[in-house]
């Protein structure tokens, strides 16, 4: 019996402490737009999106017409920030041969919208490597993860399709030249070789677009929080984050 | 979303009136500017610059107040999603 309370003390103890994603190496990016210590703004609007990685790797708007929305408590009691169209933050993350992305965040409408994005390193048409589109009631989550250049090919991409309303915790890892795998809310949803290994600079620089001029890009997102690592995250520190990320966000993770 | 065009000139015209009002460029709150700058805007052969800006934009006092006025002059006209689309880059997906 005495046993049986320590391991469920224990357990409750590891539920509440809350996990660090600096605690696990790599870690390129961490947008947490719950932190407002980490988010200036302009009014209700967001001119900066400060990073927690200890990289400096900020996202900003220096435009007013192109600043997202701070909204508060957007989920969860928590503050997220909300891209409609022609609203783009921009920055400088570089990816890699090797990445993890964990996204937390939500379609606001029925809308196609471009999420993350390569830019101004790919000429007139940058590369995505996420963004939501819409057939139905079915969301599908694209990872772009071949050659990410200019025209990027919708077969160069994985899909996870859900029909789950609100928030997810969404999950891409890509290794040049090796498979490309995609999560939803934990759980293994989509994988796929990649056809070549990247060319050149990856160099993620936009959230909300497909281009720094905002000219093109449907949007219409909340993010809650972006963490990214340069490198392929094994499944147990994956599920970590994820769980974390759950936990924050309130969103079930199976 | 509405879509906008004029010369240049007027564009930077209005830019600067709207920064002189909200004072910008404002260091406290990392804010440059009110609008895009006409370089950074898609423009036709005509030297036309094409601005696509929410409703709720314009709708703030100060833009309310000067679009019917620069709209009636002539010196700002407003056009459709599809005269916007024709002078942009391509998309990368669409």
């Amino acid at each position: 019996m005495t046993i049986t309370r320590l391991t469920a003390a224990r357990r409750l103890r590891e539920q509440n402490v809350s996990f660090d994603p600096r605690s696990l190496s790599g870690l390129a990016l961490w947008l947490d737009a719950s932190d407002s210590s980490a988010v200036t703004l302009n009014g209700t609007t967001v001119s900066e999106w400060r990073d927690k990685s200890g990289n400096a790797r900020h996202a900003s708007q220096s435009t007013a017409a192109r600043q997202p929305t701070y909204t508060t408590a957007g989920q969860n009691s928590r503050n997220v920030i909300t891209f409609a169209s022609g609203r783009v933050l921009t920055m400088s993350v570089p990816l890699g041969p090797a990445f993890t992305i964990l996204l937390v965040a939500t379609p606001s409408t029925q809308a196609n919208s471009y999420i993350l994005a390569c830019g101004a390193s790919f000429g007139s048409s940058p590369a995505i490597i996420s963004r939501f589109t819409f057939s139905g009631v079915v969301r599908d989550w694209e990872f772009y993860h071949d050659d990410m250049r200019n025209n990027v090919s919708t077969t160069d991409r994985i899909q996870i399709a859900t029909t789950q309303a609100g928030y997810s915790v969404v999950g891409a890892t890509h290794i040049d030249g090796g498979s490309v795998f995609g999560y939803l809310n934990g759980p293994q949803a989509a994988t796929k070789a990649t056809a070549a290994s990247f060319a050149g600079d990856k160099t993620m620089t936009l959230i909300g677009a497909s281009n720094a001029a905002a000219t093109t890009n449907p949007a219409a997102f909340n993010i809650a929080e972006l963490i990214i690592y340069s490198r392929v995250l094994s499944a147990t520190e994956r599920g970590r984050v994820t769980r974390q990320l759950g936990r924050r966000w309130n969103i079930t993770i199976t | 979303m509405r879509y906008f065009r004029s010369t240049a000139a007027v564009y930077e015209s209005i830019r600067s009136q709207l920064d002189a009002a909200w004072g910008y460029p404002n260091a406290e709150t990392k804010t440059e500017t009110a609008l895009p700058a006409a370089h950074e805007l898609p423009a036709d052969a005509h030297d036309r610059v094409y601005l696509a800006i929410s409703a709720e934009y314009c709708d703030y006092i100060l833009p309310s107040q000067m679009l019917p006025e620069l709209l009636a002059s002539g010196a700002v006209e407003e056009i459709d999603a599809a005269v916007y689309a024709a002078v942009l880059p391509p998309s990368p997906l669409g």
